[in-house]
C-alpha cells in the first residue's frame, strides 16, 4: 500500500469533501504536470457545461458564478500564474 | 407544441454528435405520438365519458360482492353492478336530540381545554425566550472547534500517520459483514478511513 499511496491528505468531512478532494487533486495534477492538453480540455468542458446544466433545468444565474470562478482558476493555471502553494 | 418540440430534439442531436454522449439521445416519438403532439394532447376518455355511470362505478362496489367470491377483482373484472339507491345510507340525518347531546359533550371538552391552557400560560415559556446571538455564537464556537481539528485540506502527511477509522471499535464491523468485505480492498480502505 505504501508503494501505491506513500502519503495522504486529510479533508474536512463536511459534505463537500469528495468534490473538494477531486478538484484539488485535478488542479494539483494540472499544475505539477503542466498538462496543457488537459487544461484546454477542462476549460472547454466547463464552458460547455453551462449548456448541459441549463438543459437539465438549472437557471443560468445559478451556474454562472461558479463557472466563472472555475474558468478564472483554469486560466491562471494555463498561463502558469498558479503555483502549488496557491492551492 | 410541435414548433417547440422539434428544435429541442435538433439541439440535443447536435450535442450528442459533438460530445459522443448517449444519455442526451433525443426521444423518438412513434407516429401516433407525433400526431398527438401536432394536434395537441387530448383526453378522449374524458370527452366521451358518460357521466351518468360515474356514481354507480365509484360508490363502494364491494356491496354487491357475493359470499363465495374471494375478491372483487379476482376475475379480472370489477363488480360494479349495483343500485345507487340501495347503497345510499337511509335516515342519513342525525336526530336533533343526539345532536344536542353531542354539542353539550363538546362544550365540556372545550372548558377543560381552556382551563388547561390557562394553567399552561402560568408556566414560563423558555422556548420563546431564545437568543439568536447566543445560537450564532455557539455555532461559531462549534465551527472553530471543527476547523481546528480538521483543515479543509491538510498538508501532505506520511502514510504512517493514517489511522484506521474503527481502531478500538473493530467489533462494530462484525455487525456489517458486507462492509467488512468491502474494506478488505486497499482502495476502499483509504476511502473508509478518517480523513
Amino acid at each position: 500500500m505504501k508503494n501505491s499511496y506513500p502519503d495522504y491528505r486529510k479533508v474536512r468531512r463536511d459534505g463537500s469533501c469528495f468534490y473538494r478532494s477531486f478538484l484539488f487533486c485535478l488542479f494539483e495534477h494540472m499544475i505539477k504536470k503542466k498538462d496543457t492538453a488537459l487544461i484546454e480540455r477542462m476549460i472547454k468542458f466547463v464552458k460547455d457545461s453551462q449548456e448541459y446544466l441549463f438543459l437539465a433545468g438549472y437557471e443560468v444565474f445559478v451556474i454562472d458564478d461558479f463557472k466563472q470562478a472555475m474558468l478564472d482558476q483554469l486560466e491562471l493555471i494555463s498561463k502558469g500564474y498558479m503555483s502549488e502553494s496557491m492551492l | 407544441m410541435s414548433g417547440s418540440a422539434q428544435p429541442e430534439s435538433q439541439q440535443t442531436n447536435t450535442m450528442e454528435t459533438d460530445r459522443g454522449l448517449d444519455f442526451l439521445r433525443p426521444v423518438r416519438l412513434e407516429p401516433q405520438q407525433q400526431k398527438l403532439f401536432q394536434s395537441g394532447i387530448k383526453t378522449p376518455i374524458l370527452e366521451t365519458l358518460d357521466y351518468s355511470t360515474i356514481g354507480k362505478e365509484t360508490i363502494m362496489p364491494q356491496i354487491n360482492q357475493t359470499p363465495g367470491q374471494s375478491s372483487l377483482f379476482g376475475d379480472g373484472k370489477p363488480n360494479v353492478n349495483l343500485d345507487v339507491d340501495e347503497v345510499r345510507p337511509k335516515g342519513g340525518r342525525m336526530s336533533i336530540e343526539a345532536a344536542e347531546e353531542e354539542k353539550k359533550e363538546n362544550k365540556t371538552d372545550d372548558k377543560a381545554a381552556v382551563e388547561q391552557a390557562k394553567g399552561d400560560n402560568e408556566l414560563p415559556k423558555d422556548y420563546l425566550m431564545y437568543d439568536t446571538n447566543l445560537i450564532d455564537r455557539q455555532n461559531e464556537e462549534i465551527r472553530m472547534e471543527i476547523e481546528k481539528d480538521s483543515p479543509l485540506i491538510s498538508d501532505v502527511l506520511p502514510l504512517d500517520m493514517l489511522e484506521f477509522e474503527f481502531t478500538g471499535n473493530e467489533g462494530f464491523l462484525k455487525k456489517i459483514p458486507v462492509f467488512c468485505n468491502l474494506i478488505s480492498s486497499e482502495r476502499l480502505l483509504l476511502i473508509s478511513t478518517r480523513n
